[in-house]
């Protein structure tokens, strides 16, 4: 099995990073206004 | 051109970052900006509530629109009427209009604005918590300006539904959620019409 390189590592964590990043922004925005009724 | 390996990482680092900052900062960033913000001018509009106020600036007639302004938290927002809060989405607050009364009538008008939301920050009410009890404000209603003194300012549950309750007397209620990121409560400003020739 061919081994990752480190900027494919890298490239890796960054890509999760910035999916955790756009769930984070997503659940905080659900816990705010919308829900003013 | 070829793009390496590395080019994609540094952007997307960069990317990461600004994320990161975003969603840390953006609840206090009107927070920061009203440090700086020119707090002296007076209500906008010819009348009463400018009277009560630092005169400095334009002055402007009375507008047209219904609106609500607020001089101490400088606020000046049209407000809208609808079914559902979703009429203020682009902006603006909302006067409860299915079991609310008119500022004109006898009764508790309800005006709702949002506070924050990641869309957008700056929300219509989010300088709510800066309304102190005693401060003037207006209603622009049908071209009419109505006076208030603000009797009471307090934090609630957001399953405090009786804010909204009918009053027996001309009340205006105004809130919005508390605090900054969450709907957790409700911030909840209270104030009673001035009559007319009764200003200082």
């Amino acid at each position: 099995m061919k081994r990752l390189n480190s900027e494919q590592i890298r490239t890796i964590a960054l890509v999760v990073l910035i999916i955790i990043e756009i769930g984070l922004l997503v659940w905080l925005n659900s816990n705010t206004d919308r829900g003013i009724s | 051109m070829k793009i390496s390996h590395r080019q994609i990482n540094n952007f997307l680092t960069i990317v990461v970052i600004v994320g990161a900052l975003y969603i840390a900062v953006a609840p206090y960033w009107p927070n920061i900006t009203w440090l700086f913000r020119d707090k002296t001018s007076s209500a906008p509009y010819a009348g009463e509530l400018r009277s009560t106020t630092i005169k400095s600036g334009t002055v402007e007639p009375l507008p047209k629109d219904n609106r609500i302004v607020i001089p101490t938290a400088q606020i000046n927002l049209p407000i809208l009427e609808g079914s559902g809060i979703w009429v203020i989405d682009s902006g603006g607050s909302w006067r409860k209009d299915l079991n609310t009364t008119s500022p004109k009538d006898i009764g508790n008008t309800v005006i709702i604005a949002h506070r924050f939301s990641y869309q957008n920050p700056s929300g219509g009410f989010y300088h709510l918590d800066k309304v102190k009890v005693g401060d003037k404000l207006a209603i622009y209603w049908q071209g009419e300006e109505l006076l208030y003194t603000v009797a009471e300012t307090k934090t609630v549950p957001e399953s405090a539904t009786e804010i909204e309750n009918e009053t027996t007397e001309r009340t205006l209620t105004l809130y919005t959620c508390t605090p900054v990121i969450t709907a957790e409560n409700r911030l909840v400003v209270i104030a009673k019409p001035v009559e007319t020739g009764a200003n200082p």
